[in-house]
């Protein structure tokens, strides 16, 4: 059973298929905007879900993610979508209460592949500790996949992506790559064991990170998916600072270097390149290849967290038992000329 | 010339293409290579200026015809 045989896989699946953030941005522009008092985060701002206070001790957080398959088994592309979809719920700070599917699927296709991607899916929000209770199926030529999720947050204590303070330390948890990684698998130029790593982090829930670190000052998070490393921590910089990012710091999967050195990128790095333009700057011993990871579109990639310094030792000491590797990548400074500065 | 039509190719689709070709050129003839986005554009200009040619790049109706020559 495989994805791939009952249709060509996009070669740009899973996060990497967004539409670019510049496009995104002027439409958005045009909704007409609603104000609500309860409506505590919208459109307004690039953060990773929306929330709403239904009461002085509780708000909602809602989200939705779905996207093409970007592997070929469907059980594990069920797992990644549903991971992905529901990591914005612990990007906002909060705890995942329900789901609904989200499914566009070939009628003439066998019922076998659709009912291993749910399956997944179902396992994966089981294991976030919510509940699935419904969802919405089309007939599609191309199969999609993904989650309506929502959950629950204190409304005073929600996560936004934009509250970093002057000093914080940035840490990311998972390795960068995944989108390069599988963009070429598929034409041989990749490591089994590079592939497997992608596979393993794209599948890995977010919220081992969350429950770590939100234990303690934690004054801005969000998750990094198609936009990449940098087009994520943008979202996360203020005209009030900027951050420095250590390259040699940021950990990736160990064959996206080689990769990156022979073009082998996708067209969303590209994207997101061109988008972050002179907002940012790479000093000179940043090289190229380094620029790329750096700038790739990860599916259901890591959290980034904006910690107060005193933590940070004991958050990664925390951090460094999870089987995914984190790492302590920059830092939050005066504001200079760039909202990020990459050294 | 050697002819490569890229359209409508996703990254990194154009690239192995050009990739490809540029292995098999032993005759080191000048090749074309057609593509529809300009998000391949850069990644292809740069793997073939490194592999020794020089390219040129002339947008077109679709998107992009580059032609490298060695």
């Amino acid at each position: 059973m495989d994805l791939n045989k009952i249709m060509k896989l996009p070669a740009c699946g899973g996060c990497v298929a967004k539409l670019p953030p510049g496009m995104l941005k002027d439409v958005v522009s045009q909704i007409p905007k609603f104000n609500d008092p309860n409506l505590l985060v919208g459109f307004d701002t690039s953060d990773d879900g929306a929330v709403y206070k239904l009461s002085d001790d509780i708000a909602i957080i809602q989200t939705l993610d779905f996207f093409t398959p970007m592997v070929d088994d469907p059980y594990v592309f069920g797992k990644i979508a549903a991971t992905n979809a529901l990591s914005d719920v612990w990007a906002m700070g909060g705890q995942v209460s329900v789901a609904l599917n989200i499914v566009c699927f070939p009628e003439e296709d066998d019922p076998a592949i659709l009912a291993s991607i749910l399956r997944g899916g179902a396992e994966k929000v089981m294991e976030a500790g919510g509940v699935l209770c419904g969802g919405h199926s089309i007939n599609d030529k191309e199969c999609k996949y993904g989650l309506s999720v929502t959950g629950v947050v204190h409304p005073d204590k929600y996560l936004r992506n934009n509250t970093c303070k002057k000093g914080d330390i940035i840490i990311l948890t998972k390795p960068l790559g995944v989108g390069m990684v599988t963009a070429s698998y598929r034409f041989g130029e990749v490591a089994e064991s590079d592939y497997q790593m992608a596979l393993k982090s794209m599948q890995t829930l977010n919220k081992y990170s969350f429950d770590i670190v939100r234990k303690y000052k934690l004054h801005a998070g969000t998750d990094v998916t198609g936009f990449g490393f940098l087009g994520h921590l943008n979202e996360m910089t203020d005209d009030a600072y900027t951050i420095a990012v250590n390259s040699d710091a940021v950990k990736y999967i160990p064959g996206a270097y080689r990769l990156a050195e022979e073009f082998l990128t996708t067209g969303g790095a590209q994207k997101n390149r061109n988008f972050l333009g002179d907002k940012i700057r790479f000093e000179s011993g940043v090289s190229r290849p380094m620029q790329e990871i750096l700038l790739d579109p990860q599916t259901s990639g890591g959290m980034l967290y904006s910690v107060a310094p005193e933590d940070v030792n004991a958050v990664m000491k925390e951090l460094n038992d999870l089987e995914m590797p984190s790492c302590v990548v920059g830092e939050v400074q005066d504001r200079q000329d760039k909202n990020i500065i990459i050294y | 010339m050697i002819k490569l039509d890229a359209r409508n190719l996703s990254c990194p689709e154009p690239l192995l293409m050009l990739k490809n070709a540029i292995k098999k050129n032993k005759q080191g003839e000048d090749i074309c290579l057609l593509l529809s986005s300009q998000n391949a554009l850069e990644n292809c200009k740069r793997f073939a200026e490194k592999a020794g040619y020089t390219v040129s790049v002339a947008e077109a109706e679709y998107g992009y015809q580059l032609v490298m020559k060695i």
